[in-house]
């Protein structure tokens, strides 16, 4: 797994590549909660090169989406594919979590 | 079709890489699984990660778990075994509210419930092993295994009667018991036969040796010798002729030197006489084996002993007058040991080589489950299933690829 996380305006945009596993979930988790400042910032996780993600993953994801709804700061995910949109269909988080086809759909709504 | 894999791994977090892998390769030797190698991957690691956290715990980090791919038809059976105390993941708890929202959802939950999504049949079973069995695909179940039920009917692994070493050994000492019982019980019926024998000719003749003796004791009052007087002589011969030679009579005199003998030209017979004459008034008893009795009585003369009457007869008289007792010596080796050292040989064969063989059977057994990639032994024997799961192949502990 690997995390880069990069500024858009004032959106914070986390690019991950890999597994997102029991392993590798709370470095993912670590590595894009370290990145929001205290007082919150939109957050798009750009998981399109990313090929796996388990429940322990998805429990990664909850937790930064709860910290930030607590911020009052807007979260979302884009480039869902294959396997992994399957994991987000079954699991009910394609209705808790804000899900865009693109990266860039998900900044104009971010900055929106 | 691919063959059946095994993998056994410590109770690790750091163990998930290489069970990765190990299904990876499993999927590309058995293409009609890699159709369901994500789920797969998805269903091995969420049960992985339940074993692990909340099965053994972390105390319990070197426990083994132990998986299993079994290629099918058209997918694959996955099968997740592991020692920790009873749990079926499958029952526990609701499935989490997937039309929660964010606010409302709890952490974690999530990974039973993605077993039964992204599974075609999952099932639990409990013996030794907690065992969670889930098949990806359609077709059915790998040689009725993953269904946890064990074949505890399966024939045994070789002939269920070996005797060898142990058994033969037990059946000698068991054969030696009768054996010397009946020697010994032959010994004393000997005894008893001859002391019967014994004193059923001291019956018959003692009182003819008495009479004799009282009437030489008589004959030797006059002052005569024993050596010289007629009178002994003549009462000897008298009697044996009364008596139609039923017996023999010798006289020796105090030295043991034979004066009379009735025994014929064969007089050497008589020989000497080393023994010590019994006490005035009794009669010694004496037997050659059973076929020639003696009863011996001393003369006196004025009260001193002077010499020796000896009555002997053979033995065939009084064996006549015990005819049942005979019968009985010889009822009792046919009667007891010919059927019973028989039962005893085939009784203790069976008892004993079944035995043997079940040793033999479970050792060939652990031999077998010993080896690298053996099948599942289908045994109910603990130690067996235990040598087995040990031989699996296994991944160290933290290795990661």
């Amino acid at each position: 797994m690997d995390a880069k996380i990069s500024k858009v305006g004032n959106v914070l945009v986390a690019e991950i590549e890999g597994r997102i596993d029991g392993v590798t979930a709370r470095e993912f988790e670590d590595a894009v909660t370290s990145a929001i400042p205290d007082g919150g910032s939109p957050v798009v996780c750009d998981l399109s090169s990313v090929s796996y993600v388990s429940s322990a993953g998805l429990r990664s994801i909850l937790v930064i989406a709860k910290r930030l709804s607590k911020a009052d700061a807007s979260f979302s995910i884009c480039g869902l594919s294959g396997s992994v949109a399957e994991v987000f269909r079954v699991s009910g988080f394609d209705k808790i979590i804000k899900a865009h086809a693109s990266r860039e759909d998900a900044l104009a709504d971010a900055k929106g | 079709m691919a063959e059946t894999q095994r993998l056994r791994i410590g109770s690790s977090v750091g163990n998930l890489p290489e069970v990765v892998s190990w299904i990876e390769g499993f999927c590309a030797a058995h293409p009609p699984a890699s159709a369901f190698e994500h789920k797969l991957q998805l269903v091995a690691e969420e049960l992985l990660m339940n074993t692990i956290m909340h099965g053994y715990g972390k105390e319990r980090s070197n426990a083994s778990i132990w998986l299993t791919l079994h290629p099918q038809p058209e997918g694959v059976a996955f099968i997740i075994e592991d020692e920790a105390p009873p749990f079926d993941p499958l029952k526990e708890g609701p499935p989490p509210d997937t039309n929660a929202a964010l606010g409302d959802r709890p952490i974690g939950g999530l990974g039973v419930m993605l077993v039964r999504e992204m599974t075609d049949h999952a099932s639990y079973s409990r013996d030794r092993y907690n065992r969670l069995t889930l098949v990806f695909g359609p077709g059915p179940l790998p040689d009725g295994r993953t269904d946890g039920k064990r074949d505890g009917n399966r024939p045994a692994t070789g002939f269920p009667v070996r005797p060898r070493g142990l058994t033969l050994r037990i059946l000698a000492i068991l054969l030696f018991l009768p054996v010397a019982g009946l020697i010994a019980a032959g010994a004393l019926n000997y005894l008893k036969f001859e002391r019967i024998l014994t004193e059923t000719a001291a019956a018959r003749y003692d009182p003819v040796l008495r009479e004799l003796v009282r009437a030489i004791n008589d004959s030797l009052q006059e002052g005569l010798t024993l050596a010289s007087t007629k009178t002994t002589e003549n009462l000897i011969e008298r009697s044996v002729t009364q008596f139609e030679g039923a017996f023999d009579l010798v006289v020796h005199d105090i030295d043991g030197t034979a004066l009379f003998s009735t025994l014929g030209d064969d007089g050497n017979n008589a020989g000497t006489d080393s023994a010590s004459p019994p006490p005035p008034g009794e009669i010694h008893h004496e037997s050659s084996g059973l076929d020639r009795f003696t009863g011996r009585m001393t003369i006196l003369q004025d009260g001193v002993p002077v010499g020796v009457l000896s009555l002997s007869h053979d033995a065939t008289g009084a064996k006549d007058a015990l005819p049942d007792l005979t019968m009985q010596l010889q009822r009792a080796g046919a009667v007891a040991v010919f059927p019973v050292i028989p039962l005893l040989i085939i009784a203790t064969l069976i008892i004993f080589g079944r035995i043997e063989a079940r040793f033999h059977n479970r050792t060939l057994a652990i031999e077998r489950a010993a080896q690298p990639d053996s099948p599942d032994p289908g045994a109910t024997d603990p130690l067996v299933q235990a040598v087995w799961r040990v031989s699996w192949p296994s991944a160290a502990p933290g290795r990661s690829t």
